[in-house]
């Protein structure tokens, strides 16, 4: 280690230089390979049914099919759906972005008894599979009378029933230091003070992640919106694709080949990229905001 | 209990502690109300369904221990708890290295970090049905871009998805993919490390392998055992990527533990045995996390 | 940072208010009773339509005829779709709440449990009502009968299997067939054996230098297509399909026989796609032209003109396997039910009865996707009249049945085989499917494969 130290200027410069020449290195190479298959999906979606399975692989479609995705969103209500899917995505999204970030505060910061337990029950039902207490749920729901609705995709939400977030958040929180807290007291906030002025400014990267996997989450939620939306007017994106897929065979209509399915799969991707897109500002936003790193 | 009441009765004492307390269980209000409504009472009857015969359609029988002893002699039952414990205990701590990897990379000061950061972190935005139709269109024997690139420097890939020998391989390989999800993460924990840490730590001529080791893991060890925990909780259900490209196959080389719950829930109607099955799944899981809670006691660091 | 701190925290605000104010139009859009779910369905005052809800897997297919029964009936009816995968799971729970739908279409392949547990209306009554002339019925409804009750109609015609080739493909790459295919109107239309098909699949599979497949003789797979063979070849999944069937017939020579001709296909004579390479073409290995011969339900990938297709193809029929002894089709037929708890259980029946049989009704939703109903499947011909290919293939389609064929020979022996898999559908379909991907990769034999099959099943049947 003191070798390091002992080094020259130079020397130092050129191993500094060659690190940073290996990092670059390794980073284009994991680069390539993380997207990669995604250039692959959408170039594989822009090309006429001819090229798609040719080999050696081409990765420039030609022509480029635009009218790929126009096929496709033809086929079924594209726009109908993706609204009713965004109305459960915001619904939800609000539930978690508020409880779970005040559950997860209590938990973080709040010393009261049985705080633990509690938690370790919050956590324990992220444990067990959904399939097995649907049914109870759904006879839940048919007494509230909310069945055909979107009541059951939401309303659990907002009131935090997210585990998952709430264990994030938790564990985001408890690595902001707490001194932060104490200077606020002193200035005389309260702990819904702390949790509004200080925790919830210095937590925009842990927010934006929820944000996001929250949209990924409801935007494909596929098992629940089918067993709770009954009409085809009501149906979300994820069932209405798959729908679609299974009606290409049902239908007797020519079965959807490889570029269409990816077609529908950038279809499928791009809004919770979107997303990625809008909610990357705040992750920077918090790291330039904390003043926490350099 | 007895120390639920002495805690209680020393927070009750303070003013300052009490008021903490009550603010505590306030903040708690929407969320356990959420939890008693809509939770508690479905778990509570699964349970119950767990030691009954249901066959969803006819009201359930009670018939005792039945089903948990049925589980304990049932071949296929062993051979998928066996295929997701590989799949979960290789693929999750590959994602945390991987990913862990790459946010340090990233933490680097490098230049364009967020083309970067988007880069790595995209793949896991994709939904997982879309993920599935790539994955078994990238990873086909025949026509899929991975066996045709091998081709063209004249390696015959496996036959992936379609193989006993490489199904299961091939679903841990398509879960590093998506490692940027702990990436983001893990960046989020190393930007809110103290600068003055490091700068200490360089004060005490620590060179950068021991500053990763002696502040860099530690002081983000809550987001590494959070990324390991939820990865475990996680790929111990996994269920819709299977469901989609081999429905358990070939010859139940990729039967998961939630698939074959599913199977037997859904259609062979023996809800009361799947809902056994779930309680099984529970115990093992909540297993694992009080393990790594317990071994991470002395491991992790947090604020306090 | 101070300033940037509240800054940001307005930032966060407005978020949350665009997020809050997105939930609040949510809410106002969603219609404001949501409480047309079943069970509770109200009862409708006399001068108003009555609401009966119907489900079925159909997407969108089904709705532009459903004016149709509307009118006839004088009801308002609620469409509920789900996706075929998921179809019975919600089905399930809808009766576990007791909100199942009024009429709801079901699958043979899905629906012992349905019937066991008495959830399903005997429609006897209501075709009796309804006039409906079974004559004009191509199927053998008694097949379709359980303990002498019907309790579902078939929608289209019982799918036969056949084979479609690609004659462009065979010209293109120039293979020399040994033996001449047995197409509609030729001497072997009816009369082609297992070794001739091998042998041309031979004749038709491609290998590049490195003894890789290129183009496979045949593109069928042999999931669907065991279940048929098995019977045609005499075997029998069970020994009554009552659903009360007490042993798995699975192991018998006949059926190891059917599984062993299909299987070898792909692992000794090397000319059908293997587990992987028959996913690698989502459209299908026949439609990627990758394979010669498909080999299917004729109803799927058939009914299509070669402009559809983007080649010419012609149809033959069954095989014949190498003990052949009956032309068996299955039943596989989507089928229409009422629920009997329904409020109004008759009116439900009676569209059920319509669904199925009603011309102008059949023919509108029929026409949308080429396909022959059940309910009088030679009138429905008449309608692709202009398209020589498609009647063709229709013809081929309807060959085995007295009612409607040309080729009266083809009809001699003809039985439906049963579809059903009785009371544990979900488990056996399970079960045969592992045990033959044990045989297609070399696991076991189909003789360790059945045995296997019949033993697992033999003791699931043991339990209940």
């Amino acid at each position: 280690m003191s070798q390091s130290v002992q080094r020259s200027d130079a020397e130092l410069l050129l191993g500094r230089y060659a690190g940073r020449v290996a990092l670059y290195f390794a980073l284009v190479g994991l680069g390539i390979v993380f997207v990669s298959p995604l250039l692959w999906l959408v170039s594989s979606s822009l090309k006429p049914e001819s090229q798609v399975l040719a080999y050696p692989p081409q990765w420039i479609p030609r022509p480029v099919r635009f009218i790929n995705y126009a096929e496709v969103m033809q086929t079924f209500p594209f726009w109908r759906s993706a609204w009713n899917t965004m109305v459960i995505v915001t619904g939800t999204m609000v539930g978690h972005l508020f409880t779970c970030s005040l559950t997860a505060y209590a938990f973080a910061r709040i010393r009261f008894p049985l705080r633990d337990a509690l938690f370790v029950m919050v956590l324990a039902t992220l444990m067990i599979p959904y399939h097995v207490y649907l049914i109870p749920q759904y006879l839940l729901f048919r007494e509230l009378n909310w069945l055909n609705s979107s009541k059951p995709l939401i309303v659990p939400f907002l009131l935090g029933q997210a585990p998952f977030y709430i264990f994030l958040m938790r564990q985001f929180f408890r690595t902001i230091p707490k001194e932060y807290d104490d200077a606020a007291r002193i200035d005389g906030s309260g702990w819904f003070g702390i949790y509004l002025r200080i925790l919830l400014p210095l937590s925009y990267p842990v927010l934006g992640a929820v944000a996001i996997f929250t949209f990924m989450a409801h935007w494909n939620d596929f098992l629940a919106p089918l067993i709770y939306l009954n009409e085809p007017k009501k149906q979300t994106l994820a069932i209405a694709i798959r729908t679609w897929e299974a009606l290409r065979l049902q239908a007797g209509a020519k079965p959807a080949s490889w570029n269409h399915i990816m077609a529908v799969s950038v279809l499928l991707t791009l809004p919770p990229m979107l997303v990625f897109f809008f909610a990357q500002r705040y992750f920077i936003q918090g790291v330039v905001m904390t003043g926490i790193k350099g | 209990m007895l120390t639920f009441h002495r805690q209680w009765r020393d927070s009750w004492r303070s003013k300052l502690l009490r008021d903490e307390m009550l603010f505590g269980y306030a903040a708690l209000i929407p969320y356990l109300a959420g939890f008693l409504i809509f939770v508690a009472g479905p778990l509570a009857y699964s349970l119950w369904l767990s030691f009954t015969q249901y066959n969803i359609l006819q009201p359930p029988v009670p018939v005792g221990l039945d089903n948990y002893k049925a589980l304990i002699e049932d071949p296929l039952m062993w051979k998928s708890l066996e295929n997701t414990a590989v799949y979960s205990l290789v693929s999750v701590p590959l994602q945390v290295i991987l990913g862990y990897a790459l946010a340090l990379m990233l933490n680097q000061q490098v230049k364009g970090l967020s083309a970067w950061r988007t880069v790595y972190y995209v793949p896991a935005v994709v939904p997982i049905v879309a993920s599935a139709y790539l994955f078994s269109y990238l990873f086909n024997a025949d026509t899929g871009l991975v066996n045709l690139l091998l081709k063209m420097v004249r390696i015959s890939g496996p036959n992936w998805f379609g193989s006993p020998d490489w199904a299961l391989r091939t679903f841990i390989i398509m879960n590093l993919w998506v490692s940027g999800g702990g990436m983001i993460v893990y960046l989020a924990a190393l930007q809110g490390v103290p600068t003055a840490l490091y700068d200490a730590a360089k004060i005490d001529g620590a060179n950068a392998w021991q500053r990763l080791w002696a502040v860099t893991v530690p002081m983000t060890s809550p987001a590494l055992l959070f990324m390991f925990m939820i990865g475990i909780i996680g790929s111990f259900q996994v269920f819709t990527s299977v469901f989609i490209i081999t429905s358990g196959g070939p010859v139940n080389a990729t039967l998961m533990y939630v698939l074959y719950l599913y199977r037997h829930g859904w259609s062979y109607l023996q809800m009361g045995y799947a809902s056994a099955l779930a309680w099984v799944l529970f115990a093992i899981i909540f297993g694992l996390t009080y393990l790594s809670l317990r071994v991470s006691g002395r491991l992790v660091h947090y604020e306090v | 940072m101070e300033e940037k701190r509240t800054l940001s925290r307005r930032r966060f605000l407005q978020l949350s208010a665009v997020g809050a104010a997105g939930a609040a139009l949510a809410a106002c859009a969603m219609p404001a009773g949501d409480a047309a779910t079943g069970g509770e369905m109200a009862e409708a005052p006399m001068d108003e339509t009555v609401e009966l809800r119907l489900s079925h897997w159909w997407g969108e297919l089904i709705t532009p005829s459903i004016p149709l029964i509307e009118e006839k009936h004088n009801v308002s009816i609620t469409e509920e779709s789900a996706t075929w995968g998921e179809y019975f799971d919600k089905l399930l729970t809808q009766f576990a709440g007791g909100v199942a739908p009024d009429v709801m279409m079901t699958s043979i392949l899905k629906v012992g449990p349905f019937y066991t547990a008495g959830l399903l209306q005997p429609l006897a009554p209501a075709m009796e009502r309804n006039d409906i002339d079974p004559a004009l019925w191509a199927l053998d409804l008694d097949s379709l009968a359980f303990k002498g009750d019907i309790f579902g109609l078939p929608m289209f015609l019982n799918f036969p299997l056949g084979f479609a080739v690609n004659l462009d493909l065979i010209e293109a790459e120039g293979f020399d067939v040994p033996h001449e295919w047995p197409f509609w109107g030729t001497e072997a239309f009816d009369n082609f054996s297992y070794e001739k098909l091998t042998e041309n699949f031979e004749a038709c599979t491609k290998r590049s230098a490195t003894g890789e497949i290129e183009i496979y003789g045949s593109a069928g797979t042999w999931g669907s297509v065991n279940q048929q063979s098995l019977f045609e070849n005499g075997g029998d999944f069970f020994d009554s399909y009552e659903f009360d069937e007490t042993e798995c017939l699975l192991n018998s020579p006949e059926v190891v026989e059917a599984v062993a001709a299909y299987t070898d296909w792909v692992i000794k004579y090397e000319v059908a796609p293997d587990l992987g390479a028959a996913q690698a073409f989502k459209e299908g290995v026949w439609r990627a032209q990758k394979g010669v011969v498909q080999y299917s339900w004729l109803c799927y990938n058939c009914f299509q003109s070669p402009e559809a297709t983007g080649f010419n193809w012609r149809m033959f029929h069954l095989p014949q396997l190498p003990s052949f002894k009956a032309r068996r089709n299955l039943i596989m037929a989507d089928m229409v039910t009422a629920n009997p708890a329904s409020d109004h259980a008759d009116l439900a029946a009676d569209i059920a009865i319509t669904f199925t049989t009603d011309w102008d009704f059949t023919q509108k939703l029929y026409l949308t996707w080429l396909n022959l109903p059940a309910y009088n499947s030679g009138a429905h011909l008449s309608l692709v009249e202009d398209d020589p290919h498609i009647v063709e293939a229709m013809k081929v389609y309807l060959s085995r049945y007295k009612a409607f064929s040309e080729d009266m020979s083809s009809t001699e022996g003809f039985a439906l085989a049963p579809g059903t898999r009785g009371r544990h559908a979900g488990f056996v379909d399970n079960t045969v499917k592992t045990e033959i991907e044990a045989v297609l990769v070399g696991d076991k034999t189909a003789q360790q494969a059945m045995d296997d099959a019949k033993a697992l099943i033999d003791a699931q049947l043991a339990k209940s």
